[in-house]
């Protein structure tokens, strides 16, 4: 079991009236909290099952609006089956296997794609940049995937795997929202991955990568106002390709991690142009972190981490009109981010160790740049203090 | 008899075998050079690219889509077809992974995958038709490209240290299209984007200067054929819109210095 308690202070109050069950600013919640299950099944497969309970949006679940018949707060979270053996093709070892998944990068080996990245540990009440590209989450537990992957020889990672999107009474019934997401995906979404790893010494270096297409009908109407559940007969695709790359050293008693993404999408909006969603036929978008850590102290006790994140696109006077929350009429926000982590019990013998762990955390989100503007942008910054907990 | 004694008439019989199997060795063994593990292709690589690179795009038609455009009142009025040559230059910068591998004993075969960022910007002046019932108007035909992946299979001789190549494989240009200026007094600036899929050919040459390093120098070239693309302008106002199709056809020519860092342990 996992639980993150966090207090959000924003530098000017984010939950806007009428707020309850939270307070303007400066509340503590806990969320989310997750149960998780994984381990072996057979010598062959395994699996990574999670289930998490997210605190209720602030206002939309109270304000008796359709679309709230659809929120929960359990919900299935990041799962992920395979199969995994191994064999030698010309003196190479080779381990391959099957995946099964239902969030594209769940299933990845590093920390630089979107489902493992930094921060692990976020606040669910601040403001937050409303550009994403679509393989950072925009389709997380609201797709299945099957696909195959390899390891040569400790260094090579290939894996090739295609994902379909569940419908909207299987999300439903899974706990999720399926009008929080963008739509679902006309066809088989092909997701690929490929990195390369060399490490020599106390050093690992990886460069790789990774991305999707996908085709998404969009919602007739995600309000609901209009009783249909059902979805666009145009599609939008989106192409999203992404590169990272990620360097570790390990010291006597410290770790050193720098790690880069780059995800750069192309969309072609045949069903938002045509809808007048968005003013242009086919947009961009950027996504790009930087992120440093450093951990030491008895097994590594401390982290410290730092990220500088940016998001930027093509000015849309439609998806990105004021009252979508934007100004400008572009995406764009960028800004640094820092966390400093203490884990009290480490390897000692505290109390309960191994069966209970904590993870204190401090992080503070610093926005340049906010939906398309430097105007106010501090408004959002944002400080929180976490207590993670496993058991 | 002990065990001793046992391990004694053994030890014995070997050595009273030794001068048997001497005698029949040739007298001299041929010898080879100082043993020296002969350097191979084989292997899985990263690294990085610079150089520069040389489009040229044809437009079509940027005059029928502003002056045709029933935005501007004038639907039907243009006269014959316009095509707009643009130039573009720029450098580029990137990185790649690849894998070769090594046989009979000199050939060279692999896969890598490359994306390269790149400054390619041109434009070029049309004037609307015909000039002389629209004098000193023109619209400026822009074409950008700053991402380029490529997908690519390569075969090569190997001379030791040196890998002669050629490659081939697919390619993909991401451009973006501007037609910017003022038709009879109303500005106008559409706008469109496209990832162009291609294919290109290229050869090289590699040289590994150390057992986990090479540089090589190499050629390509792109064709990325034809592709209509919907352009699109809203003035800052939301007032004035209009939409409309370009056709683009764009080939280029690079030539990248690059490094790889070949990792060990693959043979």
């Amino acid at each position: 079991m996992m639980a993150i308690i966090g207090n959000t202070h924003t530098q000017v109050p984010s939950v806007t009236p009428p707020t309850d069950p939270y307070q303007p600013n400066d509340n503590t919640v806990l969320s989310p909290f997750s149960v998780f299950w994984g381990g072996a099944i057979t010598s062959n497969v395994g699996a990574f099952v999670q289930v998490t309970y997210s605190s209720p949006d602030p206002v939309s679940s109270l304000t008796g609006l359709p679309v709230d018949q659809f929120k929960h707060t359990w919900s299935w979270d990041n799962a992920d089956v395979r199969y995994a053996s191994t064999t030698n093709i010309a003196g190479l070892d080779v381990i391959y296997g099957i995946t099964a998944n239902n969030n594209p990068t769940v299933q990845d080996l590093w920390n630089t794609t979107p489902a493992w990245t930094f921060p692990q540990a976020a606040s669910t009440l601040a403001n937050t940049p409303a550009a994403s590209t679509l393989i950072e989450g925009a389709f997380s537990m609201r797709v299945a995937g099957v696909g195959v992957y390899t390891m040569i020889n400790d260094m090579l990672y290939l894996e090739l795997t295609g994902y379909k999107t569940l419908g909207f009474s299987q999300q439903n019934l899974l706990g999720i929202n399926p009008f929080d997401g963008p739509g679902l995906f006309n066809g088989v979404a092909p997701y690929w991955r490929v990195a390369l790893e060399p490490h020599w010494g106390p050093h690992t270096f990886m460069l790789g990568t990774y991305g999707m297409i996908a085709n998404v009908n969009p919602w007739i109407d995600n309000t609901f106002v209009l009783g249909t559940t059902g979805t666009m007969p145009l599609s939008d695709r989106f192409t999203d390709i992404g590169i990272d790359s990620q360097y570790q050293y390990q010291g006597p008693n410290y770790w050193v991690t720098l790690r880069a993404n780059y995800i750069r999408e192309y969309q072609r909006l045949d069903a938002s142009f045509a809808s007048f969603a968005s003013a242009n036929p086919t947009n961009e978008l950027n996504s790009l972190k930087l992120t440093g850590s450093l951990a030491f102290g008895a097994n590594n006790r401390i982290v410290l981490t730092g990220q500088y994140f940016d998001v930027w696109g093509s000015p849309d006077a439609n998806l990105f009109a004021d009252a979508n929350g934007f100004a400008n009429l572009n995406p764009n926000s960028n800004g640094w981010m820092a966390e400093l982590a203490y884990i009290p019990f480490g390897a000692s013998k505290a109390p309960g160790w191994p069966w209970f762990n904590a993870r204190i955390g401090l992080q503070y989100i610093y926005y340049n740049k906010f939906n398309g503007t430097t105007l106010n942008a501090h408004d959002n910054n944002t400080l929180f203090l976490h207590a993670w907990l496993a058991m | 008899m002990n065990k001793l004694s046992l391990l004694g008439v053994a030890a014995f019989a070997l050595i009273a075998t030794a001068p048997a199997l001497a005698a029949d060795l040739p007298p001299e063994m041929p010898v080879k050079a100082t043993f020296q593990q002969r350097f191979t292709w084989t292997g899985c690589y990263m690294g990085a690219h610079a150089g520069g690179i040389w489009t040229r795009t044809d437009a079509t038609d940027p005059v029928l889509l502003v002056q045709d455009n029933p935005a501007f009142g004038l639907a039907g009025n243009t006269v014959g077809t316009t095509t707009a040559n643009i130039r573009q230059s720029g450098a580029v910068i990137g990185g790649q992974i690849g894998c070769d591998y090594q046989f009979s004993p000199s050939f060279v075969v692999g896969i890598e995958g490359g994306a390269s960022g790149s400054t390619l910007k041109g434009s070029t002046l049309v004037p609307f038709q015909p000039a002389v019932a629209f004098p000193g108007e023109t619209a400026l035909v822009k074409v950008t490209t700053d991402f380029i992946p490529t997908l690519t299979a390569r075969v090569g001789y190997a001379v030791d240290h040196w890998l002669l190549y050629a490659k081939g494989g697919a390619a993909w240009a991401y451009n973006k299209y501007s037609v910017i200026g003022a038709f009879q007094g109303t500005p106008f600036d559409a706008e469109g984007l496209s990832i162009k899929t291609g294919w290109t050919v290229g050869a090289g040459v590699e040289w590994a200067f150390a057992e986990d390093w090479s540089a090589r120098l190499e050629y390509d070239y792109y064709d990325f054929g034809n592709q209509t693309v919907t352009m699109s302008y809203t003035d800052p106002a939301g007032v004035d819109s209009f939409t409309g199709p370009m056709r683009y056809r764009q080939t280029a020519q690079a030539l990248k210095l690059g490094v790889n860092f070949r990792v060990p342990g693959w043979q």
